[in-house]
């Protein structure tokens, strides 16, 4: 499963919650109840958290605090979601926006 | 839903006022967009995690302690609810897919800052990051923003930044301050006798000292390297203006950079409410005008913390208090003498604290060369990624406000609503056509301030109260 064993930023030494899995990509992935999204994706290295609409660039999230909308991600279904004010849920599917831009249609979902 | 006093913002600000209000009589909903409660500086890590005593900052048990405040009876305490416009006396509050009207006889609007947005060539790169997010990342969530980082800005905030970062074993290559200590010397009349900020900012220097963290003063962040991702970050250093010298670049590898060049106000829920704002020349930026009771031009709704003026979790305390007595007043919860009587020891504190911060603002505010290097292909507008070249072309052919430039170029429009983009591209038309940035009007804000799915406001929930 990723984002098992050390190879993560993670930080040593602190007490986490349960241990769940979701889904990012399809591809199962270990988390932390208490995480955000955010911190679950950036723990194993997922940056490029979606690519631009019109370049294709590839973007992390900046603000960390809900203003920015650059770490927007889909959540089991649900577009444009904001990963760092998301928790984890045990099961959760995440797509990465990637080649998609903002996901047409859906500009304004919260 | 129907409260005597309705809280916007859980930040020191808000939760101080939401205690005053309660404590005189009044019943009080505090909103937050946010999971807990706690705003930016009492933000505190999530639910399961068990963190040694030794890793926890100085404000952790302050936090902690105002927290246990608000399980006061009269408090009711909303997370995650998104308060996104006021229509008459309805309180727009959108929460778990849905949107309800509220309705309070006063609102107290405490929803702080973040971090000023900077663009230098790379700032969308994946790993550039604000030095709030970078905390939030470390400090919440015990994750690094990346194993070894870059930190420029100006200012004190930058020192707790860096200690959460080192306590989450995050290796700072250097923390790059665009003043220099010779600067501070001037303010040191109106520094006097603040003793305890002294003290802080000497244990958090100390603490960078055991961990080997350099401190570049007089230099700035450049240029941010990388294909997909941050490799290398590019410093200068700069003249008093935060001008950069040429021939004096030098380039450091790390693989994240987090930047910190002072604060904007949150001001969007204040002003969509119809709460004037006024121009601050040391900030460079719009605030919400008040008395010193905290009352705005709009009957029954009062302001308090960082939307206000730039002054740090202290001042945001004390005006949250001086807010919440305003309101259980204005309502008729507290007579006047006593609402006068009880505010009296917070205005004089507010008074010295805001000289202390006014300093401070006066020192680390940004200067006009921090927008120099925005060369033409540089993406200002994050969201619908428009380049500080094509709206200096729109700017050349005559647009002279925010505003105009969006409906021109799209700077402005996307999901963030100019929260990014604005300061720099009112930055950019002061600078084009040599005008005051005073003179660069703060665009008309509608609601909803943040964006609300159209589903939610077809069917609006009015809950019983």
């Amino acid at each position: 499963m990723r984002g098992e064993g050390i190879d993560t930023l993670r930080t040593g030494g602190i007490g986490r919650g349960e241990p769940v899995s979701i889904f990012v990509n399809g591809e199962e992935t270990r988390a932390y109840e208490g995480e955000t999204v955010l911190a679950a994706l950036w723990a194993i290295g997922e940056r490029a958290l979606h690519t631009t609409a019109r370049t294709g660039e590839p973007r992390g999230f900046f603000c960390g605090m809900g203003v920015c909308f650059d770490c927007l991600v889909t959540i089991d279904g649900a577009f444009n979601v904001r990963a760092c004010l998301e928790p984890v849920r045990a099961g959760m599917k995440i797509t990465l926006q990637r080649d998609a831009g903002h996901a047409a249609g859906h500009a304004h979902a919260g | 839903m129907q409260v005597d006093v309705a809280v916007v913002g859980s930040g020191p600000a808000g939760m101080a006022a939401a205690v005053e209000a309660a404590e005189a009589g009044a019943s009080v909903l505090l909103l937050d967009e946010y999971a807990k409660p706690g705003g930016q500086f009492f933000k505190r890590s999530g639910d399961g995690f068990s963190v040694a005593p030794a890793r926890l900052t100085r404000e952790h048990q302050r936090g902690e302690a105002l927290r246990a405040k608000l399980s006061h009876p009269r408090i009711r305490v909303l997370t995650r609810a998104l308060v996104w416009g006021r229509f008459g006396s309805d309180l727009m509050v959108y929460r778990e897919g849905r949107s309800e009207a509220v309705q309070a006889s006063a609102l107290v609007i405490a929803t702080g800052a973040y971090d000023r947005p900077v663009a230098f060539p790379g700032w969308t790169l994946p790993g550039v990051i604000s030095a709030g997010g970078a905390q939030t990342l470390a400090k919440t969530q015990w994750v690094k923003p990346g194993k070894r980082i870059l930190l420029a800005g100006a200012g004190p905030f930058l020192l707790p930044v860096a200690q959460s970062l080192l306590r989450a074993e995050v290796t700072i290559a250097a923390l790059v301050e665009a003043t220099r200590p010779a600067q501070w010397l001037p303010h040191a009349a109106s520094l006097w006798g603040q003793w305890p900020r002294f003290a802080e900012a000497l244990d958090y220097k100390r603490e960078l000292r055991r961990a080997g963290v350099p401190t570049i003063y007089g230099h700035k962040i450049v240029r941010a390297l990388g294909d997909t991702e941050v490799q290398a970050a590019v410093i200068a250093q700069v003249d008093r203006e935060w001008r950069a010298i040429p021939g004096t670049e030098r380039t450091i590898e790390v693989d994240a950079i987090a930047t910190g060049y002072g604060f904007l106000p949150n001001v969007e829920l204040a002003a969509s409410c119809g709460c004037d704002l006024a121009y601050d020349r040391f900030a460079r930026a719009w605030f919400v005008q008040c008395a010193p009771t905290m009352t705005t031009n709009v009957p029954g709704i009062f302001v308090a913390g960082e939307i206000t003026a730039i002054g740090g979790s202290a001042v945001a305390l004390v005006e949250g208090g001086i807010a919440g007595l305003s309101a259980a007043q204005h309502l008729g919860a507290l007579p006047a003498a006593a609402a006068d009587a009880r505010r009296a020891p917070l205005l004089r504190e507010r008074a010295r604290l805001n000289r202390f911060a006014d300093a401070l603002n006066q020192l680390f505010g940004p200067r006009p060369g921090l927008w120099e290097f925005l060369d033409s292909e540089t993406t200002v507008c994050r969201c619908e990624e428009v380049t500080a070249g094509a709206i200096a072309a729109c700017i050349a052919e005559g647009c002279t406000s925010a505003k105009a430039v969006k409906d021109y170029t799209r700077a402005g429009m996307g999901l963030c609503q100019g929260r990014m983009c604005r300061s720099m591209v009112s930055e950019l038309i002061a600078a084009h056509r040599a005008i005051d940035l005073a003179t660069v009007p703060f665009p008309h804000v509608r609601p909803p301030i943040k964006p609300v799915p159209v589903a939610a406001l077809l069917q609006p929930e009015r809950a019983a109260s």
